[in-house]
């Protein structure tokens, strides 16, 4: 079970309200920014006294930041913050009003300003003379999540909860799982027994034990450091282990990392590996079966058990329960009151529109039209999509939407057929075909195509959702949904019901 | 009767904080703020004959910079960052509830900005005294845009947390 309360993550709102008052936020981050304004009030409260702290930082402190910053103090009268926009606004009294008003009326009320607000402490020691033991750290990532993690005495970290971890902090995990994310965007899962150490926002240091990297394109050059080795990652997948003797290993997953090792120095790629002990460093290949037996850095992916494929006849066939992630090849729309963001993954094509000259009956919901009727190519007949932000032990269902309204290669009696599997061995039963729709096929409608629905549980924060295009060029994906699962949810339950 | 002159300036110097904050809210640029807010003052002095309950000023204030915003954003063909009025509706009625900002609350937010980190000072620094934009701090500090952002964003929610615990101490002390 994942520990109560590591979930909540005020955080990440201070992000987009931060953004948002810089004007940094898209259009779709706007959208969904009034929605969360809308449904939670604390977040409006949040807004409200997250810009009032800025405006007292720009305005009314900010002669004072000068003082603690040991930065000439230039005349508030002049300065272009709260004092000086008086000055302004004064002389622009003037200038609208065609009378001069009292300057003195202006000061008056600029000294009461100043008694109110207590900004005459030019001179409040507290200020100037920030004690070391009083420093707040450079917070650089925090802990996201736990799997029955236990960390030491001696590690601060609250356990079940949402932790900042600063520069230079060193942890020790005893057992269990945790995920940190870096403010570089990269994400380590550690498994205890580990013993590390956070260097910067975009480093860190592995002085015993097993960790998993995920590193997105924004944060290349992510840095894990061991005691015999330098890893920088160039966008991948990868794990790390250092065992107490010193021996170290590096697997590669997915991607590509440089190791500096000595005067060596070595790029690894997808399923390779090298491990270093004290007499030597052997470099070597095996396949991703082999990384998936060697237990310590990467477990089996999560199984997910399919039902039958079932014909897609509206927003009534979207599965229901707390949604935690939805995509739509073509733009971001919402189905059946659910928020499908546009799907982003490199080399991807067109977001081709399917019933280009064919008018189809509306579903009765626009959003849900739009779902099925756009879906992104993504170039080869094999591709992964990464489905993040699960909870290792949690249950999840998962829906995949394919639409195609095209004959396959063998023509319509051969309809084309997407494969959506739990791993890329496309012989081990653990996947399911799902067949494209036609809309001049007489009898039973399949004019919105299909859809699968299947249930896992995850063994990593990220579950790799494999997709085959089955005797055609590119992979094409129409919409995928993941939901929870309740606890007390029989699982078979939900299979059934889509079986019918 | 009407508003003093004395009284419309002294309480909107007292709530200008708030009405700028509120007025950045609406039109995500603080130096637009301000002159919005200058222009609100001015147009209180010069209408404060209409404006006959002293407990009116505020929200007559408030939604001044609201209509001068949305104003604002139209004439600069910025029509698409106008929030909906449902929201604006919402921030308004929570902004009129914001504490003015008081002494304690300024000395809070300064003991806690004195406990920063070097890193987070400097952060402040070039954000609001310098006043550079959020990708000029990223380029000046040869950081990530993004990762300045999430720094950002740490250094804000620590002083929030920070100025709450100061001011629930002194509430218990006191």
């Amino acid at each position: 079970m994942v520990d109560p309360g590591s979930r909540y993550d005020s955080g990440a709102h201070f992000e987009l309200l931060v953004k948002f008052l810089d004007d940094r936020l898209q259009v779709e981050e706007l959208t969904r920014l009034e929605k969360l304004l809308l449904d939670d009030t604390r977040i409006v409260d949040q807004l409200a006294s997250l810009t009032v702290q800025m405006q007292m930082l720009r305005g009314s402190l900010a002669s004072e930041f000068t003082a603690a910053l040991d930065m000439p103090a230039n005349d508030p009268l002049l300065t272009p913050g709260c004092d000086g926009m008086w000055m302004r606004w004064w002389r622009t009294l003037n200038r609208t009003v065609g009378q001069p008003i009292p300057i003195s009326l202006v000061i008056a009320s600029l000294i009461m300003s100043i008694i109110v607000l207590g900004l005459a402490s030019w001179d409040v020691p507290a200020w100037r003379g920030a004690s070391p033991a009083n420093d707040l750290p450079a917070f650089v990532a925090r802990v996201v999540r736990t799997n029955e993690a236990r960390w030491s005495d001696a590690t601060e970290v609250d356990a079940g909860r949402v932790t900042d971890l600063f520069e230079g902090q060193q942890l020790e995990l005893i057992s269990g799982l945790a995920e940190i994310k870096f403010d570089e965007d990269a994400v380590v899962v550690l498994e205890g027994p580990s013993r590390f150490e956070i260097q910067s926002s975009g480093a860190m240091r592995l002085i015993s034990g097993s960790l998993l990297g995920e590193v997105p394109a924004a944060a290349v050059g992510f840095v894990v450091v061991t005691p015999s080795a330098r890893i920088i990652d160039l966008g991948t997948e990868f794990g790390v282990h250092v065992d107490r003797d010193g021996n170290e290993e590096m697997h590669v997953f997915q991607g590509s990392v440089q190791v500096l090792a000595g005067e060596a120095e070595y790029v690894l790629t997808s399923n390779q590996a090298l491990k270093i002990n004290q007499s030597a460093t052997l470099r070597t290949t095996a396949s991703s079966r082999d990384f998936h037996n060697h237990g310590k850095l990467r477990r089996p992916p999560a199984e997910i058990a399919w039902g039958d494929p079932q014909v897609t006849e509206g927003p009534q066939c979207l599965i229901a329960g707390p949604v935690v992630f939805a995509v739509n090849g073509g733009p971001a729309t919402t189905a059946g009151g659910i928020d499908f963001e546009a799907i982003d993954l490199p080399e991807m094509g067109v977001k081709s529109s399917i019933y280009d000259d064919q008018p189809i009956t509306s579903t009765g919901d626009v959003g849900f039209d739009l779902l099925l009727s756009t879906s992104a190519v993504l170039q080869g007949e094999q591709r992964v999509l990464p489905i993040r932000n699960l909870e290792v032990g949690q249950r999840y269902r998962v829906q995949v939407f394919y639409n195609e309204q095209k004959p396959g290669p063998r023509g319509w009696d051969g309809k084309r057929r997407m494969t959506f599997d739990n791993d890329s061995d496309p012989d081990n039963g653990n996947e399911v075909d799902v067949p494209a729709g036609r809309t001049d096929e007489p009898g039973p409608t399949d004019d919105y195509g299909w859809h699968a629905v299947g249930e896992f549980t995850a063994v990593w924060p990220v579950k790799s959702l494999v997709m085959r295009a089955n005797d055609f060029a590119n992979v094409h994906v129409t919409a995928v949904l993941v939901v929870e699962l309740a606890s007390n949810e029989d699982a078979t339950d939900a299979t059934e019901v889509d079986s019918d | 009767m009407g508003l003093s002159e004395e009284f419309v300036v002294r309480e909107l110097l007292r709530n200008q904080s708030k009405l700028v904050a509120f007025a950045w809210t609406l039109l995500r640029d603080p130096h637009q703020a301000d002159d919005l807010f200058q222009d609100v003052c001015l147009e209180a002095i010069c209408k404060r004959a209409e404006i006959h309950d002293e407990t009116h000023l505020l929200p007559w204030a408030m939604q001044a910079v609201r209509f001068r915003a949305i104003d604002l954003l139209r004439a600069n063909r910025r029509h698409h960052r106008i929030l909906s009025e449902q929201v604006v509706d919402r921030l308004q009625a929570s902004w009129q509830a914001v504490p003015t900002v008081d002494k304690q609350r300024t000395e809070a937010l300064r003991d806690c900005v004195s406990g920063l980190s070097g890193y987070a000072k400097q952060l402040v620094k070039l954000r609001y005294v310098d006043g550079l934009a959020g990708k000029d701090v990223a380029k000046r500090l040869n950081r990530k845009v993004e990762t300045v952002y999430k720094a950002l964003s740490r250094v804000h929610k620590t002083l929030e947390e920070c100025v709450r615990r100061q001011l629930d101490k002194e509430q218990t002390d006191g």
